[in-house]
């Protein structure tokens, strides 16, 4: 990742990096033969793995934000953020599309 | 791995010619304990007369011949059960881990090392006394892990000089490979704090624990009302608990229902149950055939055993293989 992007840039990153991922398993999974080799497999695991990490990262960072927020918003911490003009951050969300549930008529009629 | 009525079906018929021997072995040591333990009341209560007629009651050598009297019981009872243990070890508990997976092993005599026990960082004070026994070690559905019952203690000098021993850990205490690859430590403990003084107030004074290093909030309200994390690295820690991992750690303490200690280092996981006892000892007093007692072997086996389970360290979904 570049350095000196902003946060916005990073949720936005991160969210379209998701969506990847997810669409690579789906992917996958509409051809079973694929699951038999070796590569792919090994691919699975990798990809398994990036996004547990991942989402380790988002949890330890919107952790680390709600507790910044916290500490704006309460008292007696909050003199001292309006004195330092400490702003609230963003933390990441989880995308409208990952929200959705699932259609499982479309799946039928696909 | 088998399930807990197959196991009991398994104590009640595979090993009832087995428990059948031992139970009249068993009788036969209390009424030997009975016999013996009355003639000691008989003997103590005609010296104490005797010296109560000599000397009077409150006489120093009257407290030096009550406490050899409970000495010299206290020896008896033990080398008279001892073989009684030794024998409900090697005929039931034996064939009962057997049975549970034919790859373990079981020696009744050995413990886990005081290597693994003190790295996995649980405990903070340095220990002057360890011992333990029942050693189980093996692998479960491809997951190495070895378990013992565990004794560690420590001792302090108080102002007159006498030396006390103090229990840090007394329980079950386990190490198996974990399915993740990591690098810092991560230490779970039971939350002591946040119960007694509020979150508030409990913490505030986990953050200024200065014997450890610094604490991990996690965004699992239940999991934090449990227990407090400790660790060096903020994001591995919540790599290794992930919502489902802390959910199964909550469901394994609720089931357990003593404290639990959890902590991950050097790509494994080190597990403590403070049961405060001894397991897998049988008393002597109860029945051997007595349906709460066997539960309770069966159960401690299963819980400990079923771990890997239950945890799901046997999926290999991560780059670790």
């Amino acid at each position: 990742m570049k350095p000196g992007i902003s946060d916005e840039a990073k949720i936005a990153l991160d969210a379209k990096l998701t969506t990847a991922l997810g669409a690579i398993n789906i992917a996958m999974e509409a051809y079973p033969d694929l699951k038999a080799n070796e590569n792919v497999m090994h691919l699975q695991r990798s990809l398994n793995e990036i996004e547990e990490q991942i989402s380790a990262a988002r949890r330890a960072y919107n952790q680390a934000v709600t507790d910044l927020n916290n500490a704006i918003e309460m008292f007696p911490t909050n003199l001292i953020a309006g004195w330092m003009n400490l702003q609230r951050r963003a933390v990441f969300e989880i995308h409208v599309t990952e929200r959705q549930n699932v259609n499982v008529g479309a799946l039928f009629n696909k | 791995m088998k399930s807990v009525s197959e196991l009991t079906d398994f104590y009640y018929k595979e090993l009832y010619p087995s428990l059948n021997e031992l139970e009249t072995n068993r009788k036969q040591i209390v009424s030997h304990l009975k016999w013996y333990g009355s003639m000691g009341v008989v003997v103590f209560i005609i010296v104490a007369l005797w010296m109560v007629k000599n000397f009077g009651l409150f006489h120093p050598l009257m407290i030096g011949v009550a406490i050899g009297f409970i000495a010299i019981a206290s020896i008896a009872y033990r080398s008279m059960t001892s073989g009684y243990a030794k024998d409900f070890k090697a005929k039931i508990i034996t064939p009962m881990i057997g049975a549970i997976d034919p790859h373990l092993l079981y020696n009744p005599d050995f413990m886990i090392s005081q290597h693994l026990f003190e790295r996995s960082d649980l405990f903070k004070h340095s220990i002057d006394r360890y011992s333990g026994n029942d050693y189980v070690k093996g692998s479960i559905e491809g997951v190495p892990l070895e378990f013992s019952d565990v004794h560690a203690e420590y001792q302090t000098r108080d102002s007159k000089g006498r030396t006390q021993w103090h229990t840090l850990f007394r329980g079950l205490f386990l190490v198996a490979e974990f399915n993740k690859h990591f690098k810092a430590k991560t230490i779970i403990l039971p939350d002591q704090a946040e119960k007694s003084f509020g979150s508030l107030i409990g913490g505030w004074l986990q953050s200024i624990n200065f014997t450890r290093e610094g604490i991990i909030r996690l965004d699992d309200p239940e999991f934090e009302k449990h227990f407090v994390v400790y660790g060096s690295d903020p994001i591995e820690a919540r790599y290794i608990l992930t919502h489902s991992m802390m959910k199964r750690i909550l469901d394994f303490q609720r089931r357990v229902s003593h404290p639990l200690f959890v902590s991950f280092v050097h790509n494994h996981i080190h597990v403590g149950i403070g049961t405060g006892k001894d397991l897998f000892e049988p008393a002597v007093f109860t029945s051997l055939l007595d349906y709460k007692q066997a539960m309770e072997y069966v159960n401690t086996l299963q819980n400990t055993i079923g771990l890997v389970e239950e945890l799901k360290l046997n999926e290999k979904l991560w780059s670790k293989v």
